[in-house]
């Protein structure tokens, strides 16, 4: 049995910190399954994902369910786009996905284009998609920190 | 919805391994701490919400702007940059 862990909302976040995330790349045209820890908030029963390259130049991915109709996401390494990023994920996020540090991680943010307007999309940088490279387990992270914006525009 | 009226320094148990100790209780606000397996995520119910509403809208994203999408990378305007300074020097 996993034994518990202790969580307030005010829990320590991963040492040591400040952090730089490993920028995924260059280019793995690879498809990658994921095994989500949980359900990513809102598409409860889809934990099993492949993260597919939407282009060649690596900035760009798929997380899309394996499962009959299930949903698709795009998703943004977050370093790709936001170099000066480096969240500090709660310590039992890091624990749970087998991450002695934080810095080794793989972040990835899911991106929204509203009505389509491709110069409006935005990159949820509140919640980043967090993975151990190593044993492709995941979660969706919220971060304690409020100061990471759920829409933060990608055309800077 | 169920009720339990709690002191401060007293526990509510969720099933066999969630516990709820109510830490402190000053004006109308009460400060909670949680005792719960590592894969049971536990959130301030307004983010989470803002969370999953980000989600509904970010599985809307259409392939149509692949293209587009990807020249915002600012690693793609610095190598854009680094060709045109090649360039100018050549």
């Amino acid at each position: 049995m996993t034994p518990p862990s202790i969580a307030t909302l005010s829990a320590p976040a991963c040492a040591p910190a400040p952090v730089q995330h490993r920028v995924p790349g260059p280019a793995p045209l690879q498809v990658q399954g994921l095994s989500l820890a949980e359900p990513l908030p809102g598409f409860p029963g889809h934990r099993d994902y492949v993260l597919v390259p939407a282009e060649d130049g690596g900035r760009l991915f798929w997380l899309q369910s394996v499962a009959p109709d299930g949903p698709r996401f795009l998703a943004v390494p977050a370093g790709a786009f936001f170099p000066d990023y480096s969240p500090r994920p709660p310590e039992a996020a890091c624990d749970e996905l087998g991450l002695g540090d934080v810095a080794d991680a793989s972040l990835y943010c899911l991106v929204t284009v509203p009505d389509g307007d491709v110069a409006a999309a935005t990159a949820n940088l509140r919640a980043p998609v967090v993975v151990n490279p190593a044993t492709h387990r995941a979660r969706q992270v919220v971060l304690l920190d409020g100061s990471h914006p759920i829409r933060a525009p990608l055309r800077r | 919805m169920l009720t339990l009226t709690r002191s401060v320094g007293e526990t509510i148990r969720i099933g066999d391994d969630i516990e709820v100790h109510v830490v402190e209780v000053r004006g109308g606000t009460v400060r909670l701490g949680f005792k719960a397996p590592r894969e049971v995520a536990i959130h301030r119910e307004e983010v989470y919400r803002q969370i999953a509403e980000a989600n509904l809208l970010a599985a809307q994203v259409t392939a149509d702007s692949l293209g587009a999408l990807a020249a915002f990378a600012p690693s793609a305007a610095v190598s854009e940059a680094a060709t045109e300074r090649t360039d100018d020097s050549a």
